[in-house]
């Protein structure tokens, strides 16, 4: 089976700065999530996994092809569904003009199956009951569940979703979580997100980026593990914690090198997380 | 989300097609979606509205003939709104920042231009009800005149397609809101400025060009006539070609796309020369026959004989009343003299806003003489009546019935009916038989009175009674004096069986040069200061024979 994604070495810049440097990266069917904060690079990644950005360097195969040649463009973009960090809408389209619009673009173009397949992924995402609406008059929640319909029209092989579950409520991140799983027993899903909830619930490997740099690259349990004895309760924050709040039951979760005799605790995927990018993670828990 | 998804539901797959280069068919879905949207675009809608309008205000004639191009033209306000339509369609990837998106996509940016290109059919499609509405309506009224020429009615249709191209093109080469806007303004001031006049040696550039003036030939001052309308189509055709690949190139020069431009340019000059070109001898021959010789059909009705280019036949039927009124009231004898109603043909001299053709003085000069009004608007003592019926409301003449009885009344008492080219029209003030011409028109002509005295309110200042825009259309053989006209109406206002009596019994010294309009009036009772006052002669007008 040919490899969905297979990254080596990749690098993309803006004028001087590096966004992304030497990422290598593989992905196959299932769900990878891609963790870090803002500025990491990420979204860079994942609008070359997208074939809308090309990279500087490095050597890149998507679905077994070629992004850098026509042809293999051509056929990775057949095979692919795309939920940019920001997408735009039409906004005086109603949701179902909106991805049958999408849907002529990815080259459905018999009329009635194509409406199925609105029909389909409209019915996917629980927005049914609202698809003759003008998207101007949707929440965000609905906007961002429209363009999540659209990225799954002719169920992809390749998802590549950035940020996807940004203004959706606790239900709807669990129902999008449920699309998204069911989705993924056959297609490969690189999901972005802040969200370390998510990719827990979701993803059987996780990389997390910094930098523009590929920090952790494995298991979601690993990223976990990665924390473990670095992490405590205590009555105060203590010195040694690089990060520390007050949780609900009024003592503090510490992060950090633990002192002898510390009340340690299983560590999370977020507190891994916040291990691994250090400083620049502080702001974002904060 | 739906909560009964399962990974069966999710890899249902719709088959892309098995083509590989399925553009033709992405375009013809997309141009489906892309044409809902513009139709419901409330610019389109606006546009609509204002060209009926605007058609409605610039076609009131019912020369078919004539009106064809100002119909054309109404449809600006629809091209201009497409322009803005398309060129907003064009824009809203940008504008709602889908580009990202979409660019992740199979299909081509490519397609898309092409799609909003296409869409425009339904601007245009708006454009041709919105002129057949109006040949309905006109074809309904049953004072319609002739037919329209096609091709010059396609130029408007063309114009909403060429705005189409000209938005979707501005949207891909300068992408910004603004810029619709801004070559409406441009392409305005270009074809209405320098492009519009009628001596432009790049008139025949533009897109609203007179292809159908009658001028036959290359002029002396070797400016190039329009040539036939249709290769002025085929040249509109060939530019809004070029546009729409222009629009497409904008995503690159591929093959396919160099020769449609190349073909596209070939068109346009191909039709642009064929527009300009030299009129071979016998297509010269053949329209300076049909401007010095135009082809005229003449009827006989009731002893009267009607004339008129082959369009106005239907005029014959409309002038006949009127005609009978005026010499129903007469003696057997003046009857019998045969009048004759001929319609002058005005193409050459003067346009339908009454006002002398610019390409009159480009015409070759055997033309031009042939057709000057010296030459084709003689004397004849024939009545002349112009060609609307029964109003015009471009023209000083607001009531083409008088226009007609009023000559008709002054052939009866021995005036003449009609100017001729050559002369001014003659002074019979203070003249009985003026004051009869008058009254026989007055009475003759459904609303005459009110026209009559319309006529006299609209004179201004002076003695004599100012028909209007005769100079154009010398309609008016007499220069009637304001007292004359006013003893008229006093005896329109009596019972007419009376007054027609009276003018019958003395018709002989009524109609004599000599005898003055105060003989009638006092025969009618009418207080002799009403009907002597102001008679004096008063404009150094010749008086009539």
């Amino acid at each position: 089976m040919t490899t969905a994604v297979s990254l080596s070495d990749i690098e993309k810049s803006y004028g001087r700065t590096r966004a992304v440097a030497g990422v290598d990266l593989v992905a196959e069917p299932g769900i990878t999530g891609l963790l870090g904060p803002n500025g990491a690079g990420k979204t860079t990644l994942m609008r070359m996994l997208a074939t809308v950005l090309a990279p500087d360097g490095g050597r890149m195969r998507l679905l077994g092809h070629d992004p850098g040649e026509p042809d293999g463009r051509l056929a990775i973009r057949r095979r692919l569904g795309y939920v940019p960090q920001e997408p735009g809408y039409h906004r005086n389209f109603t949701a179902f003009e909106f991805v049958d619009y999408v849907a002529i673009l990815k080259e459905m173009t018999d009329r009635r199956a194509r409406h199925d397949e609105v029909r389909r992924v409209l019915g996917l995402v629980d927005l049914t009951d609202v698809s003759g609406k003008k998207i101007k008059a949707l929440s965000g929640g609905m906007r961002r569940r429209v363009a999540l319909a659209q990225a799954l029209l002719g169920s992809p092989d390749l998802l590549v979703l950035d940020e996807p579950t940004a203004g959706l409520d606790p239900e709807q991140r669990l129902r999008f979580r449920e699309v998204i799983s069911a989705v993924a027993t056959d297609a490969t899903v690189v999901l972005s997100t802040h969200q370390t909830e998510d990719v827990s619930a979701l993803c059987q490997r996780v990389v997390v980026m910094h930098e523009g740099a590929v920090r952790y690259d494995g298991s979601v349990r690993g990223l976990a593990e990665g924390a473990r004895g670095r992490v405590w309760l205590a009555a105060d924050r203590h010195p040694s914690a690089r990060l520390s709040w007050r949780t609900g039951d009024g003592l503090h979760r510490n992060i950090g090198d633990a002192p002898p005799r510390a009340d340690l605790v299983d560590p999370t995927v977020e507190d891994g997380y916040l291990l691994l990018v250090g400083s620049g993670a502080r702001e974002e828990a904060a | 989300m739906n909560a009964a998804v399962t990974s069966a539901d999710a890899a249902e797959r719709v088959a892309p097609p098995n083509d590989r280069h399925p553009m033709a068919r992405i375009v013809r879905a997309l141009t489906r979606s892309e044409s809902g949207h513009l139709l419901r675009h409330p610019s389109l809608l606006i546009g609509v509205a204002l060209s009926v309008l605007l058609i409605r205000t610039a076609a009131s004639g019912n020369i078919l003939t004539e009106a064809d191009g100002d119909v054309a033209l109404g449809l600006v306000p629809l091209a201009w709104a497409t322009l803005i339509a398309t060129n907003l369609s064009a824009l809203r990837g940008r504008r709602d920042g889908s580009a990202e998106l979409f660019g992740s996509l199979p299909s081509a940016p490519a397609t898309r231009t092409a799609a909003q290109l296409l869409a425009g059919w339904v601007a245009v499609v708006a454009g041709v009800i919105v002129l057949i509405g109006w040949l309905v309506l006109e074809w309904r009224s049953g004072l319609a005149i002739g037919s329209p020429n096609v091709a010059q009615l396609v130029i408007g249709p063309l114009l909403v397609a060429g705005a189409a191209a000209l938005g979707v093109l501005a949207a891909r080469w300068l992408p910004h809101p603004i810029v619709g806007p801004l070559v409406v303004v441009a392409t305005t001031v270009v074809q209405a400025g320098p492009l519009s006049s009628g001596t432009s040696p790049l008139r025949w550039m533009a897109f609203a060009a007179d292809a159908t003036s009658p001028a036959s030939a290359p002029g002396d001052d070797g400016i190039a006539f329009p040539g036939p309308v249709d290769w002025h189509v085929l040249y509109i055709g060939g530019t809004i070609l070029i546009a729409g690949v222009l629009a497409v190139a904008r995503h690159g020069f591929s093959r396919r796309v160099s020769l449609a431009l190349a073909g596209a340019a070939a068109l346009a000059g191909v039709a642009a020369v064929g527009q300009t070109r030299p009129l071979s001898d016998d297509e010269i021959s053949r329209r300076d026959a049909l401007l010095t010789n135009p082809p005229a059909v003449c009827e006989v009705r009731s002893a009267v004989r009607y004339c008129a280019p082959g369009d106005f036949r239907a005029r014959f039927g409309q002038w006949e009343g009127p005609v009978k009124a005026v010499l129903r009231r007469t003696p057997a004898e003046v009857r019998d003299r045969g009048l004759v109603v001929s319609m002058r043909d005005l193409n050459v001299t003067s346009s339908p806003d009454c006002t002398p053709t610019p390409l009159l003085a480009l015409l070759p000069p055997r033309v031009r003489a042939a057709v000057d009004p010296a030459a084709v608007w003689p004397a004849d003592g024939a009545v002349h009546p112009d060609r609307e019926w029964p109003w015009d409301e471009e023209c000083t003449f607001t009531d083409h019935g008088v226009a007609l009885t009023v000559q008709v009344g002054a052939w009866a008492v021995g005036l003449p009916p009609a100017q001729a080219a050559a002369s001014s029209p003659c002074q019979a003030s203070g003249q009985a038989r003026s004051v009869v011409a008058l009254w026989l028109a007055g009475q003759a002509t459904p609303g005459g009175v009110r026209g009559l005295a319309d006529i006299g309110r609209a004179s201004g200042p002076g003695t004599t009674v100012d028909f209007g825009d005769s100079a154009n259309q010398p309609s008016w053989g007499v220069a009637y004096a304001k007292a004359d006209l006013a003893l008229a109406l006093a005896l329109l206002e009596r019972p007419v069986d009376d007054v027609a009596r009276i003018v019958t019994e003395s018709w002989e010294q009524l109609v004599n040069p000599s005898t003055p309009s105060a003989i009638l009036g006092a025969r009618a009772g009418i207080p002799a200061a009403a009907s002597v006052a102001g008679s004096a002669e008063s404009t150094n007008a010749p008086r009539c024979p």
